[in-house]
């Protein structure tokens, strides 16, 4: 685990599925090294998420540990996560639910800025409507959009405002899950760029979730292959998509190239 | 159709409001003084009549408008302001502290407004002071439970797990995340509580258990018409029409104001 920037060893997450118990993840281990690109693919229930929330202790597992910068996090209360919020953040699938829609823009964006536990970390920017207003232009966005409301903005837009937020607290780490499968086709390419011109600047570690392999082998350096909560295959892009060697990464490049 | 709650409800509220401000600085007579011969049928100058004592009924109705408002006001912002902060803890809470919480407001369900302002005008006496203690207290619960129930729908939703990813306290959650998005909810509540909080008035002094005798308020007239109800129904059926009108004017503007709100969040108020 040395050496990894995120990861998880064995881990095994179980949810409580109206009283029955449902195992999301199979002895998963998992490592991200720092400013490595990795893409988490599988099809719909197969435990990206459930790998995206777990690495970044948003959910405990019920087995094996997750660790941050070589510590364990799992089991530690929120308020001991510092090190792990102030270096890691995420863009979630759906803008619509991210953003909370009785908060201005300006608001949403600055609030990782205005937490007392990140603003330990000492070189965070000051909450200033200047540091908003790079963090807006940074991601593409109108200085003016700060006193805008979510529903007022488009689906792309309201994007961009996740990802100012995600980075506004210069993390090292960032998660993105299906960042762009909530949005229109016409937008995609663009948040997409956006994305990887935001992680190659800043040097980001990447976990990039998706269902889309053109867009992991564009973005990614290393690739796992997600099936039933089970991890079966991964390997640096290129060798994984030229010889996969698990049938069911085999069935979905199939799928992608028959469509 | 949709809106004919709200403008229903808006306008006898209005009326009822209107009534309690010209209260505030004039009735056509003085509310407790006899200013008339007895039970007069409506007329002029006592438009409404009077009642048994000859006092103007008109007179009575104005100013028992006022003491329904501020008994309605005082119970249900007391209650919301304790029962809203219970309820968002409790919702947001982990499920041991939840239980406390919800179990204590159930606790407090089973007290009854009526037997806490009997309790209250054994301890004290009857007064303005104790109907409001009692209705507001009876009302805390409902505050915990909506409360309770709309904020765990708040924290279920991403943007408060991506609050959490930026490290931001409980409190600038409650206060910034969830305490915006219940708003609607609990003010449907407020809306709702309002016209229950004046019946329960009505019902208390209807049986002496509020306002002092010197106080004309809609419940205490009810009660003195019903010695006369054979000679003069009409004179009980004043404060009657009023007690009505407010209760069922908050309740309509609630279930008006329900309806613009999101269907999902009709399930919870």
């Amino acid at each position: 685990m040395n050496g990894s920037l995120m990861a998880t060893q064995g881990a095994e997450v179980t949810y409580r599925r109206s009283g029955r118990p449902f195992v999301a993840l199979h002895d998963v281990t998992f490592r991200l090294a720092p400013g490595e690109r990795v893409g988490v693919v599988g099809g719909s229930g197969s435990g990206k998420t459930t790998l995206a929330r777990l690495l970044l202790g948003l959910i405990r597992p019920s087995a094996g540990t997750v660790s941050f910068r070589g510590q364990r996090v799992d089991g530690l209360p929120e308020r001991l996560l510092g090190d792990l919020r102030a270096g890691a953040s995420m863009v979630f699938q759906d803008p619509n639910s991210s953003l909370n829609p009785r908060m201005e823009v300006g608001d949403i964006i600055s609030e990782p800025l205005r937490s007392p536990r990140l603003r330990r970390r000492g070189d965070l920017p000051e909450v200033s409507p200047e540091a908003v207003r790079a963090a807006l232009e940074s991601v593409g966005l109108d200085p003016a959009t700060t006193s805008r409301f979510p529903h007022q903005l488009s689906g792309g837009q309201r994007q961009r405002v996740a990802i100012a937020r995600a980075l506004v607290s210069d993390p090292e780490a960032l998660v993105a899950d299906e960042p762009v499968s909530a949005l229109d086709v016409s937008v995609r390419a663009q948040v997409l760029n956006l994305l990887s011109d935001a992680v190659t600047e800043r040097g980001l570690a990447l976990v990039f979730i998706s269902h889309d392999l053109a867009v992991v082998r564009h973005l990614c350096e290393r690739v796992v292959v997600m099936q039933q909560g089970r991890v079966v295959e991964e390997g640096a892009v290129d060798d994984v998509f030229a010889d996969p060697r698990h049938p069911y990464t085999r069935q979905l490049l199939e799928a992608t190239l028959s469509i | 159709m949709r809106r004919a709650n709200l403008v229903v409800g808006g306008v006898l509220i209005a009326v009822i409001v209107s009534m309690a401000a010209v209260g505030l600085f004039w009735t056509p007579f003085s509310p407790t003084a006899i200013s008339g011969p007895r039970l007069a049928p409506p007329g002029w100058p006592h438009v409404l009549g009077t009642d048994g004592q000859g006092s103007d009924t008109a007179s009575r109705i104005i100013s028992g408008a006022k003491l329904a408002l501020l008994v309605g006001v005082m119970s249900v912002s007391a209650a919301a302001l304790i029962g809203v902060p219970v309820g968002i803890i409790a919702g947001m809470s982990h499920r041991w502290v939840a239980a406390i919480l919800s179990r204590g407001a159930d606790i407090l369900y089973g007290f009854p407004a009526l037997l806490l302002a009997i309790l209250f005008a054994a301890a004290v006496g009857g007064s303005t002071w104790t109907a409001v203690a009692a209705i507001g207290i009876a009302t805390i619960p409902v505050f915990v439970r909506i409360a309770r129930a709309a904020t765990m729908q708040v924290m279920s939703q991403t943007f408060v797990e991506a609050a959490r990813l930026s490290a931001t306290p409980p409190l600038q959650v409650a206060w910034r995340h969830v305490l915006p998005n219940i708003a609607p909810v609990l003010g449907v509540q407020v809306s709702v509580s309002f016209g229950l909080a004046i019946l329960a008035e009505a019902g208390l002094s209807y049986l002496g258990l509020g306002s002092g005798s010197d106080v004309p308020t809609w419940g205490r007239m009810l009660r003195e018409a019903q010695n006369e109800l054979f000679n003069a129904p009409l004179v009980a059926l004043w404060p009657g029409l009023a007690i009505a009108m407010a209760t069922m004017g908050f309740n309509l503007l609630g279930d008006g104001l329900r309806d613009l709100l999101d269907p999902k969040l009709r399930e919870i108020a």
